[in-house]
């Protein structure tokens, strides 16, 4: 991911050694994201600054360690989205599936968790919970059930469904990015055990709480009365994101076939829905339409990442990657059944507890330097599953373990339903691990 | 011109324990659109007016704000629907209920609490340097003020 060119050799202030000084940077920077007290893009940026400053990288390298591929898709697909939801056309998907199942609280549970995963596929965590978690909380308030359940599984659905394609979740956009793999190698590869660990979990939730849950028929017939239709407020809006989303995921599938990156794709499909979306307004009108537009952008994850990148960057210069590389692979004896495993269990377990998308930047170009002792780049397809598995999946442990799960504990906290991290976590970690021996057996199975 | 002579005493004031019953008693009583809550020693803590009445009627989803809970147009509830949601929260607390507001001194000048009941709601309360209520500010009386003269 972070292009071919290698002019640049570390210079380090008063001649330190590139090795401790990047290696101390990229500490200090993980340890000042992972204390919460200062906000990470800014952590991030700081972290780049230093190594830039110090002489570990210069601007030229640093600029190479970003993998713009990454930045374009996150910021094309956030775009996309921020345009589409203006339309209503989430919450007619919420409405509509809540009544299909004659608003019984138990068929909404599981038909909330079937939407929220199908739309975290195709769209970023983060943004799938913030369309369906202000519906769910409008539907149980009306039907007089507590919302917990249903936020704990939208949190699971949304971690879940992101697994299972490229664009689903930020460690698999950063994985497919550096390694070339396609969309439709993500999904034919981890497809398959995003639903079979949904099936598990709804199955779970259903017996956990599911089956307890009952709401009188006078509740029922209020949700029943709810037309879905209004909350479609622009029919033009929806029918052009519609055509925009389609062929945005039409070209994902096809990016292989048509020699384009899925960077491209999204960032060339969000250019076209906003210019559907202007067409015939004036131009004070689309000044102020595309200056909104561009607002919604979470410029504090694009940032992140961008910092992010160099960080680590600078690190694999220095050498630090490499050398932790050649330890890790000495205490797995370079066998890479066990590599692959031990990859998916430490994946889940950090990724729970801290930030996953740190440990991914960090773990790419670690996994990569393995290539020479694997036989090659095209033997380490299981070790990147491995991480994308245990990564995306182990953000469902704890409250902090993935961007949607705060998400969803801000949101509810701010309707008055708070959801705390000790109560989430005896459900959610057990739970998690159940999905990681899922994706153990299935890594064993058909790679290993 | 500071606000000093305008400021008026509160009419009435609200205690976190009061119940939205009758908060909202209060208000029919006095007349007033919005009145300041405080503590056992006059220090001001919110306020608790039509605004936060509205809230109560609407689903919590609301209270996510216009971004995230852009509208409720598919929502079928009925009078009496609502008048249900507002009865079950009539015993509910002012401190639970309340939001926080900006105050001014009456030390501030006039036209930045102008600026501030523009942007506002139309009132603000006064407070003095320990944060005790010494009176409010409303709209109209600002203004009844200003044109008596014209």
């Amino acid at each position: 991911m972070h292009g071919e060119a290698q002019a640049w050799v570390p210079n380090v202030l008063f001649g330190w050694n590139p090795m401790i000084v990047a290696t101390a940077v990229l500490v200090a920077t993980y340890a000042v994201i992972m204390s919460e007290k200062i906000n990470r893009a800014i952590v991030s940026l700081v972290g780049a600054g230093v190594m830039i400053l110090v002489g570990v990288l210069n601007q030229q390298a640093a600029i190479r360690g970003v993998d713009f591929n990454t930045i374009a898709l996150l910021t094309g697909m956030m775009i996309i989205v921020a345009i589409t939801r203006k339309s209503g056309v989430f919450q007619f998907v919420a409405i509509w599936t809540a009544k299909k199942v004659k608003a019984d609280p138990a068929g909404i549970l599981f038909m909330l968790q079937i939407v929220t995963a199908v739309f975290s596929a195709l769209l970023d965590n983060v943004t799938t919970v913030l369309l369906v978690v202000p519906v769910t909380l409008v539907i149980t308030e009306e039907l007089k059930v507590k919302p917990w359940p249903y936020l704990v599984a939208l949190i699971f659905s949304s971690n879940i469904g992101g697994t299972a394609t490229l664009i689903g979740d930020p460690p698999n956009i950063l994985i497919g990015s550096a390694t070339g793999l396609t969309f439709n190698q993500f999904a034919v590869n981890l497809g398959p055990v995003a639903l079979v660990c949904l099936v598990v979990t709804t199955i779970i939730f259903h017996f956990m709480w599911g089956r307890r849950l009952h709401a009188t028929a006078e509740a029922r017939a209020r949700v029943m009365g709810f037309n879905e239709l209004e909350a479609i407020t622009d029919w033009r809006l929806l029918k052009q994101a519609l055509v925009v989303l389609t062929l945005v995921i039409l070209g994902f599938i096809l990016a292989h076939n048509i020699h384009q990156e899925p960077g491209t794709i999204a960032m060339f499909g969000a250019a076209l829905l906003m210019l559907l979306h202007n067409l015939g307004k004036d131009a004070e009108q689309q000044s102020h339409d595309v200056h909104h537009t561009f607002g919604e952008v979470e410029w504090v994850t694009i940032f992140f990442f961008i910092g992010l990148f160099m960080v680590v960057y600078g690190v694999e210069q220095a050498g630090f990657l490499h050398l932790l590389a050649e330890m890790l692979v000495n205490a797995t004896g370079g066998d890479l059944t066990v590599t692959a495993i031990a990859i998916l269990w430490a994946s889940a377990i950090l990724s729970a507890v801290v930030d996953n998308i740190p440990f991914v930047a960090t773990m790419i170009p670690l996994i990569k330097s393995m290539a020479p002792t694997f036989g090659g780049a095209e033997n380490l397809e299981p070790l990147w599953w491995a991480l994308a598995m245990g990564a995306c999946l182990g953000g469902n442990g704890t409250l902090v373990g993935a961007s949607a799960n705060l998400t969803v504990a801000g949101l509810a906290e701010r309707a008055g339903h708070p959801v705390r991290f000790v109560p989430f976590m005896k459900v959610a970690f057990g739970l998690m691990l159940v999905t990681i021996a899922i994706a153990n057996v299935y890594l064993y199975l058909r790679y290993l | 011109m500071t606000c000093q002579s305008i400021v008026a005493p509160a009419p009435a004031t609200l205690a976190k324990g009061d119940s939205v019953a009758d908060a909202i008693k209060a208000l029919a009583a006095h007349g007033y659109a919005t009145l300041p809550v405080v503590d056992a020693k006059g220090h001001f803590l919110g306020v608790f007016g039509v605004r936060q009445l509205l809230a109560l009627l609407l689903p919590r989803a609301a209270r996510l704000g216009e971004d995230d809970m852009p509208d409720l147009s598919f929502v079928s509830d009925t009078a009496d629907d609502i008048k249900a949601r507002l009865k079950s929260c009539a015993k509910e607390t002012v401190g639970k209920a309340m939001a926080p507001h900006r105050t001014v001194r009456a030390e501030t000048a006039l036209v930045e609490a102008l600026l501030l009941l523009e942007r506002g709601d139309g009132f603000l309360p006064v407070v003095d340097e320990a944060g005790r209520l010494a009176g409010i500010l409303t709209a109209e009386a600002v203004i009844g003020r200003l044109v008596e003269d014209l």
